[in-house]
């Protein structure tokens, strides 16, 4: 598509727009000041973190929660904890797949609290039955927004191209044909897109170890 | 049979991810040897589950959702009703400051970061004095002096160019005086300066009109930012650059 095809850096400065955008976020995902500020303790990089990421981990707990206001705190729960665990961070894994490890963490510890609070007021019915309807913190949610958010941030055009093969189930043949690009060229890039994207899944799994 | 493989001989990447892209009817395209080793081998099975995690979720994507969708608007007093729950001493603390600081600040971003200083007073460093490459003032303190000019060519099919100077006060203020041969009538436009990869941006202000002199944070190192960006932006309450570029071009100090 014409989107794809556009994508090369010949325009260094102004750059057609989508560009621009693939840039910024190609560089949040590898924005290696970033990581390094926030590992530091910077006073600057928590807010420039909740910039470019604020909406990832909102998303995971909006989806997981259910409840708008319990996101938000809950949002700002995890950068407060993984402002507080900078320390723990290493600056060379990506900062927005550490930071959903967290989220799964401050999720988990909610769902506790709210069956906490149950337990004591089991009289009050439908609270109950509220919180028995979330126990379980949903994997595949923390993967999928994760996995939405990265397509957006990987070196173009590995994104468009995954969400053709993979979103749209083109046949890579016919990716290649509307890329005009060769086959291989566009199985590589499927295959180095998933490698990052797996990457990205195992450090927010290690995270939420931690 | 090139790709008969030992059953010890675990797959290369490549192999476990088409491996792992096959669908199970026509698992065996993917070579039934590959298939033999998967279906005895533990690590290269959970390498697989690996793949199909990642596959499954690109199939399903869930598309983000601003976390402070009301910034710089009154919405945030709309939003649900704060619920009470209960909670332990120790996280009561945190939840209470952050709500305070998410009311003192009118970005939430804001409110972490004071949040965060309440909480890590001590830890807070000065602020960065590090790479100081501001120009000093320069010989006539009295008047505002020209430190950087840009052009600014079109980026869209709607041909908008422009101008910007960078002022220096005698005391060493920044200010950015910008002009625009047009503006499309919708949204709003706003002024960034910004890295030539777009990775880092510093947003200065909106446009009213085709002209504006916008404040520069003092402090900043323009080294860092030369680019001079002017972005079409919707009412979304996204403080962020909408990834549209109306004109933009490079400072020369």
């Amino acid at each position: 598509m014409s989107e794809c095809r556009s994508l090369d850096h010949s325009h260094e400065v102004t750059g057609p727009l989508h560009i621009i955008r693939q840039r910024r976020y190609r560089g949040a995902t590898l924005d290696e000041s970033l990581s390094f500020a926030f590992s530091q303790g910077e006073p600057d990089a928590v807010r420039r973190a909740y910039e470019t990421y604020s909406a990832l981990v909102f998303t995971v707990c909006l989806r997981s929660l259910q409840h708008r206001q319990d996101a938000e705190d809950a949002c700002q729960r995890v950068f407060l904890r993984a402002w507080r665990s900078r320390n723990s961070y290493d600056p060379t894994r990506p900062l927005g797949a550490w930071l959903t490890g967290i989220t799964r963490r401050v999720i988990l510890d909610i769902y506790d609290e709210r069956s906490r609070y149950s337990r004591v007021t089991e009289t009050v019915e439908h609270n109950a039955q509220a919180v028995e309807a979330a126990p379980t913190l949903d994997q595949s949610v923390v993967d999928r927004v994760l996995v939405t958010d990265a397509l957006e941030r990987l070196k173009p055009p590995q994104g468009d191209i995954l969400r053709m093969a993979f979103v749209q189930d083109l046949p890579q043949a016919e990716i290649a044909r509307r890329l005009d690009m060769p086959v291989g060229t566009v199985k590589s890039h499927v295959n180095r897109g998933l490698r990052a994207l797996r990457v990205l899944i195992g450090v927010s799994d290690g995270a939420s170890a931690e | 049979m090139e790709h008969r493989r030992n059953d010890g001989e675990h797959l290369s990447d490549d192999q476990i991810i088409e491996y792992a892209m096959s669908r199970s009817g026509d698992e065996r395209s993917a070579g039934s040897s590959h298939a033999t080793h998967v279906d005895t081998c533990q690590q290269c099975q959970a390498e697989v589950a690996e793949y199909r995690r990642v596959l499954d979720a690109i199939r399903s994507p869930i598309p983000l959702q601003p976390a402070d969708p009301g910034a710089g608007r009154s919405s945030r007093s709309e939003s649900a009703p704060a619920e009470v729950v209960p909670l332990p001493l120790q996280r009561r603390k945190t939840i209470t400051l952050v709500a305070a600081a998410a009311a003192v600040g009118s970005i939430i971003g804001g409110g972490v970061v004071a949040a965060v200083a309440q909480l890590w007073p001590e830890q807070e460093p000065e602020p960065p004095v590090a790479e100081e490459t501001e120009p000093p003032p320069t010989e006539e303190p009295e008047e505002p002096v020209d430190i950087g000019s840009a052009l600014l060519e079109a980026a869209t099919d709607d041909g908008i160019e422009g101008e910007a100077v960078m002022h220096q006060d005698a005391d060493g203020t920044l200010l950015l005086t910008i002009e625009v041969s047009d503006v499309p009538p919708e949204g709003y436009q706003e002024v960034w300066l910004r890295d030539a990869e777009a990775e880092n941006l510093i947003s200065l202000g909106t446009l009213s009109g085709h002209t504006a002199d916008l404040p520069v944070p003092s402090g900043i190192d323009l080294d860092q930012f030369p680019i001079v960006d002017v972005s079409q932006e919707h009412f979304d309450g996204d403080p962020g650059h909408s990834g549209v570029t109306l004109t933009a071009g490079p400072m020369e100090q």
